[in-house]
């Protein structure tokens, strides 16, 4: 149960006249009793200073509570102000009661003009009085229970004037014997008072109701109560889709279709009446929650009827219009004037006359003044009120702060880091991290004071001068076991699995149904139906769950499981000519000679009694192993490799020299190379693509007539003419300067200056650029325009040399 | 030797909840739906899987977590040995399960860091971020559930009334940690 008061009960919490009672108490007494029974059910959770910020579809409801608006300065200090609580409810109860109507009148923004309800509230609940002369301005009985209220509390009430020829009503009849004066068929004409409400002025209504007649009066008084009826407040009600009804009796909106599993009770359902209320409250609830009693069914209840009713949404005053202000939006100071106005530009739907006065639009949206706009706005055009029908109502029902939405997304908490586990090593040799996906990985390490640029240069000279190592805990590792486990990856990749023998690791590219590349990696045959796949490491996610959807959905025949590894294995890249000497000092026990232990295979192999697996694999081209171990003892894996590597000076390398070193071997990287649009033949990688398997996921796609176009973007390397001229990455490449439009065929996708080679390089996709080695090309740049030659890809060792160097 | 390195380096507590990593461990990831995978691994287990949704069995020495109709995390209920990864549960499952290819089993020891909270305000503090209805599942001790807290994936294990496992991909698990504590301060 949420209230957003500082307590549940509405209004009838200090409803304090003995004509209402329920069960012979006076209805306060009867709800506050009833309260403490509520607070004592062990299985409702009641929340105050809560208040339904929006009601969205399917019963979820956004909620804010405020938990320390109400505190002083020094409670509230370090503490949350406000907390958003998000409610996916089977079944809503909605009571949000209803809104009191002010009147609108010439001069009805004076201080000291309030709604009959709030000068009730103050005095009954928190004991402040409004005015030492009090009048009330009304057109139903609303008014007479404050009056009575207040009189009985000793606040003196002037008079009541009523826009009614007369009422019979009990409470009437209370108010006329407790000698208040009564001024039937009145209304107010005018108000004076600068800073505070001074006088009011009175005339009698005309018959028709469409003037004033007779001689004015003045009343002296300091606060003037007016009521103008109740507004269901239907808000949340139509938040969550429903559709409202108009009700000609009482002109109001009520809610007519409910379009999820909820219900209206009470005033914001347009029962305005206690015994209404309680009448009907047990009805709809029985209906609603299907059970066959309440505690409620058969109360003795007692109270005041309103008996007549009468409206008139824009008062008449003994001056013409155009001299009169009577304001219908209080906060934005449009007047009925101004709506007028409106109407007689043109406008005339109410969501168009809205935005011309901008009626509606402060912060109470409407709450206060929008029926006597569309009221203002049926008399004038006279159309009915509903077919006007009413402006949207938008959340936040209240207010609330934009913190609350945000709550503790923000600073550390904005986004999630993943972090490998030899992260505080990187931290402690003062790495520059990078984020790769939701990884911190680290970048370079800079060591006295060098700038990026030198200490890439650095890292990737000494990885392939002596040995480097990497961090690459981040790639995606997928466990995969079953009887069809090579089938799947027959499916999966576009080469061949079957004849891969055990204990051999193979590179694979996998498309996506398009024919488009979508990851790459390595995969090694663990055992004869046990594989372990590499993915990229912003793949990772996607690819598992792909694969898993494969599975389930396209190949449930299959006999395979997947499990993600990723987080378990920590993963030391050791690479360079000296590699296997350091590999040699961290695991002894391991026979590393070429025939034992070659390029593209693995071996289990153990540290103390930790198991771990070593690939010797290659992303730069060197000689290089990988150690995957569990992960908690990653980082201790690192520091003995550090240690063993010591006398080699090996040299940690981070994401940018790994992709320098990458590049000099014109290797891709999946989402730099590619960008969703490249074939395995796009790539210059024909050979990766099976002839003779049956099929493999995108397979059909590079059959397309448009996939074996032969001008399509291709892969190739760049050479500038000037050997330390860095290209841009993302620079637009072009063959003829002079021609309009400028053709552009192509860009950069990865560029650096070369240590190894001592020149730039870089790898691009150019239009038919297979066919154009060693065609010149231009890169226009906005001050100069770089000349290139396209050339083979791979820029560094093409001979392969390196690898069991 | 190998050093053995935790990510997270402390235990915290607050007014009515004590949080703290439980290592090691030893968390096996198990996959199979063939009749076979269910008597082998009964009995190499000693203990029936759980085919419920998001419910869990105990045993004296493990508990198992059921993640899908073909997907189980079992995990020791008490720490294991540190510096020593050759587990012989794991080889033996390993051999009667994945060798005759009736289901898979995977070491996730590592793969996932384990958060004990024990205190009566867990299910205040795991609703702070978690779209989960935690109302039958803190009324059902052995119940779990796969969701998400603080954007993050994790599985929750309701271990004994006011105790609960909570267990996130290791990677992930410093920043969730910071994000725990930075709630419980909060509550």
């Amino acid at each position: 149960m949420l209230d957003e008061k500082n307590e549940i009960g509405g209004s009838t919490i200090f409803q304090d006249s003995d004509l209402f009672k329920i069960e012979n108490q006076t209805s306060s007494n009867w709800l506050k009793s009833e309260i403490k029974k509520l607070k004592q059910l062990s299985n409702l959770e009641i929340k105050t200073r809560t208040s339904i910020a929006a009601y969205h579809g399917y019963n979820f409801l956004l909620a804010r509570e405020n938990l320390t608006d109400h505190l002083n300065k020094n409670e509230k200090k370090g503490k949350i102000r406000q907390r958003l609580l998000k409610i996916r409810a089977k079944k809503v109860i909605i009571a949000t009661g209803a809104l009191e109507r002010p009147m609108i009148f010439n001069n009805n923004d004076r201080p000291g003009i309030m709604l009959s309800s709030a000068v009730k509230k103050y005095a009954n609940y928190y004991g402040v009085i409004s005015g030492k002369k009090t009048v009330f301005f009304t057109n139903n009985d609303s008014a007479y229970e404050s009056a009575i209220s207040l009189n009985k509390k000793g606040i003196n009430v002037e008079a009541i004037i009523d826009i009614r020829e007369k009422s019979n009503s009990k409470i009437v009849k209370e108010t006329i014997d407790l000698g208040i004066k009564i001024y039937w068929s009145h209304t107010v004409v005018d108000t004076d008072g600068y800073k505070r409400l001074k006088e009011i002025s009175i005339m009698e209504l005309s018959k028709d109701n469409q003037s004033v007649v007779g001689t004015k009066k003045n009343i002296s008084c300091d606060c003037l109560g007016i009521a103008g009826g109740w507004t269901p407040a239907v808000h949340l009600f139509t938040q969550s889709g429903g559709k409202l009804k108009f009700n000609e009796e009482d002109q109001v909106f009520l809610p007519n279709e409910y379009p999820s599993e909820q219900v209206s009770i009470g005033s914001c359902n347009g029962d305005f009446e206690l015994d209404k209320i309680i009448k009907n409250l047990s009805t709809s609830l029985k209906d609603f929650l299907k059970i066959e009693k309440t505690d409620y069914d058969n109360l003795n209840v007692e109270c005041s009827s309103d008996e007549s009713k009468k409206n008139i949404w824009l008062l008449p005053s003994d001056r013409a219009i155009g001299k009169t202000k009577p304001f219908v939006d209080f906060q934005n100071d449009a007047t009925a004037k101004d709506i007028k106005l409106a109407l007689r530009e043109g406008f005339r739907s109410i969501e168009h006359v809205k935005r011309y006065t901008t009626t509606g639009m402060g912060t109470d949206q409407g709450k206060l003044g929008n029926m006597h706009a569309l009221g203002i706005i049926a008399d004038t055009s006279s159309v009915k009120m509903s077919e006007l029908g009413t402006t949207t109502f938008r959340p936040p029902y209240t207010p609330l702060t934009f913190g609350t939405i945000v709550g503790r997304n923000v600073g550390d908490f904005f986004d999630i880091f993943r972090r490998t586990p030899m992260n505080d090593w990187h931290v402690e040799n003062k790495a520059e991290f990078e984020n790769v996906g939701q990884w911190k990985r680290a970048w370079y390490y800079p060591i006295n004071g060098e700038s990026m640029h030198e200490a890439v240069q650095r890292e990737s000279k000494a990885a392939r001068v002596s040995a480097g190592i990497l961090d690459a805990s981040t790639l995606g590792k997928i466990d995969i076991q079953g009887s069809d486990a090579s089938e799947f990856l027959n499916r999966v990749y576009t080469n061949a699995w079957s004849k891969l023998p055990i204990g051999k690791c193979r590179y694979g590219l996998m498309l996506n149904e398009d024919g488009m590349v979508y990851d790459d990696g390595v995969t090694t045959r663990l055992a004869e139906n046990h594989y372990i796949m590499t993915t990229t490491t912003g793949g990772a996610a996607n690819v598992m769950g792909k694969l898993e959807d494969y599975l389930q959905t396209e190949w449930p025949e299959l006999e395979v499981y997947l499990t993600s590894v990723t987080d378990h294995f920590a993963t030391a890249s050791v690479c360079g000519p000296n590699s296997k000497k350091i590999l040699n000092k961290v695991i002894p026990d391991l026979d590393l000679s070429d025939e034992n232990f070659p390029h593209m295979s693995f071996k289990n192999a153990q540290i103390g009694k930790i198991k771990c697996r070593v690939m010797r694999i290659s992303f730069t081209g060197e000689h290089s192993y990988e150690i995957n171990v569990q992960a908690n003892y990653g980082k201790s894996v690192w520091e003995k490799c550090m240690e063993a590597g010591k006398e080699f000076n090996i040299t940690p390398y981070g994401t940018e020299a790994m992709h320098l070193l990458r590049a000099e071997k014109g290797f891709i990287i999946v989402g730099q190379d590619t960008d969703g649009t490249m074939t395995p033949m796009d790539l210059q990688m024909d050979w990766i693509v099976s002839k003779k398997k049956y099929d493999f996921i995108g397979k059909r796609s590079l059959y397309r007539s448009d996939t074996i176009r032969e001008d399509r973007k291709q892969l190739v390397g760049l050479i500038t003419d000037d050997p330390n001229e860095v290209l841009e990455e993302g620079a637009q490449i072009v063959s003829e300067l002079n021609k309009k439009p400028v053709e552009m065929l192509g860009h950069v996708t990865s560029s650096y200056f070369s240590p190894n080679l001592n020149k730039s390089i870089a790898l691009a996709v150019v239009r038919s650029g297979k066919n154009m080695l060693g065609k010149k090309l231009f890169i226009p740049m906005k001050n100069k325009t770089i000349k290139v030659t396209i050339e083979n890809p791979v820029f560094f060792d093409k001979e392969n040399k390196r690898l069991n160097a | 030797m190998l050093n053995y390195n935790s990510p997270i380096k402390e235990n915290k507590n607050y007014s009515d909840l004590t949080i703290k990593e439980i290592y090691p461990v030893m968390k096996l990831n198990i996959r199979g739906k063939k009749r076979e995978f269910f008597t082998n691994v009964g009995k190499t287990l000693n203990m029936i899987l759980p085919t419920e949704a998001n419910t869990s069995t105990t045993s004296d020495k493990l508990t198992s977590i059921w993640l899908g109709p073909d997907e189980w995390m079992i995990f020791s209920n008490n720490i294991i040995e540190k510096g020593d990864n050759n587990y012989e549960l794991e080889n033996l499952l390993f051999s009667n399960i994945s060798k005759n290819n009736f289901g898979s089993i995977s070491d996730v020891t590592d793969q996932f860091v384990m958060i004990n909270l024990e205190g009566k305000k867990i299910f205040e503090l795991l609703s702070s971020g978690c779209p989960f209805n935690f109302n039958e599942f803190k009324k059902k001790k052995g119940s779990s559930t796969q969701t998400i807290l603080n954007h993050i994936d994790v599985i929750i294990h309701h271990n004994d009334s006011n105790n609960v496992n909570l267990f996130v991909r290791r990677s992930f698990s410093e920043h969730l940690w910071s994000w725990i504590n930075d709630a419980a301060s909060r509550l």
